[in-house]
């Protein structure tokens, strides 16, 4: 079985949520910067990078605290952690779906209200954002699901 | 992965810490000899999760007991109350 050093902070289930909130609002900030700004401007695309890299060190902890069962192959994972992982995928293709009528929906009603909308290459980089939270999605789920873990692997 | 609002009825009782305390054995060590994660081992013992029956049939083989003496639907009493109940 899998077996990975614990950041002892994230065997926690609070600490965990709090970082799945900072991921997703690095995540939204990069996302946010490419669409109003573009790549255009230096500083704007250094923010980007740096949201972008930070977003990702958080993702990696993320994985790291629940054994990266959503992304780890089958066989190294057993049953209880299998489960986890469909349910994870289960609630991610959901939000996700969620996500992307929402955007669809802002898209369709934007012209319609007078709503602001970046120009078309500008939401073409923004896809990164999709991308990055349809790839990420699985794994904050499982790390805002899983109860706390245990510590030890001594006799307690 | 704990169990929801309506999944408390179909909870397992069991008594895998006290037989893994009995025999100094770590949570790594059984998760090692049945197969499974030792978060697993976590999990089951606080039953937040029921095993399948092929786990529980590992575990009931490893300690050489039978299943029900492991799980239960019904919370076990204690050990010592089974061993030295005085008849009333």
């Amino acid at each position: 079985m899998t077996r990975t050093a614990l950041p002892t902070l994230t065997l926690l289930r609070s600490p965990r949520r709090a970082l799945v909130i900072t991921q997703y609002a690095l995540l939204l900030t990069g996302s946010a910067l490419v669409l109003v700004f573009g790549y255009g401007n230096l500083t704007v695309l250094l923010l980007f990078i740096l949201s972008a890299l930070l977003s990702a060190v958080t993702h990696t902890t993320l994985a790291l605290s629940v054994q990266n069962i959503a992304q780890a192959r089958v066989e190294t994972l057993d049953e209880r952690q299998r489960i986890a992982r469909d349910r994870a995928f289960a609630a991610a293709l959901r939000g996700l779906t969620v996500c992307l009528s929402a955007a669809w929906g802002y898209a369709l009603l934007a012209p319609l209200l007078g709503w602001w909308l970046p120009p078309a290459e500008r939401a073409w980089a923004a896809l990164w954002g999709l991308a990055m939270l349809a790839y990420s999605l699985p794994t904050s789920v499982a790390a805002w699901t899983e109860a706390d873990l245990d510590r030890e692997r001594s006799l307690a | 992965m704990g169990f929801k609002k309506g999944e408390e009825a179909t909870r397992l009782h069991n008594r895998l810490p006290v037989l893994r305390a009995e025999r100094g054995l770590s949570r790594q060590d059984l998760a090692d000899a049945v197969g499974v994660n030792y978060q697993t081992i976590g999990y089951l013992e606080r039953g937040d999760y029921s095993p399948s029956l092929e786990l529980a049939f590992r575990l009931s083989e490893f300690f050489g007991l039978p299943i029900e003496a492991m799980f239960s639907r019904v919370p076990f009493r204690p050990l010592s109350a089974e061993l030295y109940a005085r008849p009333r």
